[in-house]
């Protein structure tokens, strides 16, 4: 079998697709920089109370 | 020898000076629409007056285009520092005529803290301040903390927004071009936005019982106010209006995300390198120092007295802390009650404002990688008296991968904050000039000219005019951090002086 006839054809994306796809992956992207945005703050809120509780025993 | 600069120097300032203007003339007819529609007819003949004051002054100062259309830095620092100055004086004239202010030093007190997201304010009865008004306020401190430059940059200036964009104090460019840099950012505001005024909408539909045209409308001025560090609210309560742990939490979310730099959101949003952020100098700076405070704050208000429950305690502690760090100037108690933070609290409260976030962010303050380079400095100094003469320090750190910290590097930083310190220094001293106690007067200086906006009861209506004067200088420095001020400044002595 020539390599050619082996070699699957190549699925050409038109550019309306990419277009749409590339604004698809940068709002996941900006999505997961939201997400990390929330999850900082809830870290932050359970130090403060973690210190808080903290510095009612000390003081 | 000064040079003096020639009438095509003037005319490459004057011309941009306008397109800023007319930028500014666009975005007054935002609240024009907001009054017109809420049929608020006295605001809009004010909006109407501010938009065509904005695009009167914006055509007649770019009348004569400058025959070869290049920018340089010099030009670009020195038409941010007038911006700067031009912007509050035309945009307070809707807040002068509103009759909510004493006099028109006070609405351009006003203007200067919306411009340069300080969030301080002046306002009498903001809680029935006109709608269109209030949108204004936050519209300004949106606008100015996302740089007028920003959009000045997207619309007009396109490649030669560069020097303009180190002025406004943004000194890294994400993407190659600084107008695509310019339309990164207005696209992460934007997707925020969004994301903002339903969260906080819907906390305050949902969990307040407000209506849908008022979690609206407090979502969205909270956003504009929280996103860019700024500190103005919609109730002269503040924050603490709302009586809501999920409204502060929600609100909390807007201030770290503002006082993240661009860079940082760019590498979040393209999940390239994240586990590099966690390495980052200014990360860790921030980290540390935002934590450092945080006990600092709690443990002074604990040895006051003030919270004695562990929930009270974390969430004044807490919140407070990211308001002072990220420079925004949101409270959840009144300023009388901020006065009396005595000791340890009043420490951490202070050395949060003054530090302030991270490098081209929307925040304030001497800005963490400042602060970590010098704590770098001071450690390899140390290090170089502690070991033998012949032992080789090498002076590197992590900030987007390993960077050497060089002398010029370590002399700027070290430059713009001796410069913050003398600033804070000189307020404080008019401040206790007028009789007001060292640390009142030390609070309300740093708020200042970090652009923190948290006060310990000294700005009002009734302060005295040399001190209000001094704290919009110090807010308008601050803002700009120094270089495009004192560029502003050589010019005119090179004009006067130059041969």
């Amino acid at each position: 079998m020539p390599p050619s006839a082996a070699r699957q054809p190549r699925k050409v994306m038109t550019t309306e697709p990419r277009r749409r796809r590339g604004i698809l992956r940068e709002a996941a992207g900006e999505a997961w920089g939201l997400l990390v945005e929330v999850i900082v703050v809830g870290l932050a809120a359970l130090l403060a109370l973690a210190v808080a509780a903290l510095v009612l025993l000390v003081a | 020898m000064l040079l003096r600069p020639d009438p095509e120097d003037l005319r490459v300032i004057s011309y941009y000076l306008g397109r800023v203007l007319l930028v500014m003339a666009g975005v007054a007819v935002l609240p024009l629409a907001w009054a017109v529609i809420g049929r608020e007819w006295a605001p809009a003949s004010s909006f109407l007056l501010t938009a065509g004051a904005f695009a009167l002054v914006g055509v007649l100062v770019s009348m004569a285009p400058p025959r070869e259309n290049r920018l340089g830095l010099g030009h670009g620092m020195v038409v941010v520092a007038l911006a700067w100055l031009i912007a509050p004086a035309l945009g307070s004239i809707p807040l002068a005529l509103s009759g909510h202010f004493g006099s028109f030093l006070d609405a351009y007190f006003d203007a200067m803290s919306g411009l340069t997201a300080s969030g301080s304010s002046l306002v009498n009865d903001v809680d029935h301040l006109a709608p269109s008004l209030n949108f204004w306020r936050h519209l300004l401190q949106f606008i100015g903390g996302q740089g007028i430059v920003l959009a000045s940059v997207s619309v007009f200036a396109g490649g030669v927004g560069l020097s303009m964009f180190r002025g406004d104090g943004r000194e890294d460019r994400i993407l190659p071009s600084v107008a695509s840099t310019a339309r990164f950012i207005w696209l992460v505001s934007g997707l925020h936005l969004v994301f903002g005024v339903l969260l906080l909408g819907s906390v305050a539909y949902f969990g307040l019982g407000f209506t849908p045209a008022r979690s609206l409308f407090h979502g969205l001025l909270t956003f504009f106010s929280s996103f860019v560090t700024g500190g103005f609210t919609v109730q002269s309560t503040s924050i603490g209006y709302y009586h809501s742990v999920f409204f502060e939490a929600a609100t909390m979310v807007f201030m770290l995300a503002g006082a993240m730099s661009f860079s940082l959101h760019y590498a979040l949003w393209r999940r390239r390198g994240r586990l590099q952020l966690l390495r980052d100098l200014e990360t860790r700076t921030l980290a540390v120092t935002m934590a450092g405070t945080m006990v600092l704050l709690m443990l002074g208000l604990a040895t006051l007295g003030l919270y004695r429950n562990v929930g009270s305690l974390a969430r004044q502690g807490l919140f407070h802390i990211v308001s002072a760090h990220t420079s925004s100037g949101f409270t959840l108690v009144p300023s009388t009650e901020i006065a009396q933070w005595g000791g340890l609290a009043f420490v951490g409260v202070v050395t949060a404002m003054f530090l302030g976030g991270m490098a081209s962010s929307a925040a304030g303050g001497l800005k963490a990688l400042r602060v970590g380079l010098v704590a770098k400095v001071l450690k390899d100094q140390v290090k170089r008296v502690l070991l033998p003469d012949r032992a080789v320090v090498p002076s590197v750190y992590q900030q987007g991968g390993r960077r050497r910290l060089t002398q010029q590097a370590a002399q700027a930083a070290l430059l713009v904050t001796l410069l913050f310190v003398g600033l804070c220094a000189v307020g404080t001293a008019v401040g206790m000039a007028y009789g007001y106690p060292l640390q009142q007067a030390l609070f309300e200086s740093v708020s200042a000219a970090t652009n923190g906006g948290l006060s310990a009861g000294i700005y009002g209506p009734h302060m005295p005019v040399v001190l209000e004067v001094t704290y919009i200088l110090q807010m308008w420095l601050g803002r700009l951090e120094f270089v495009a001020v004192f560029a502003l400044f050589g010019f005119v002595v090179s004009g006067v002086r130059g041969r």
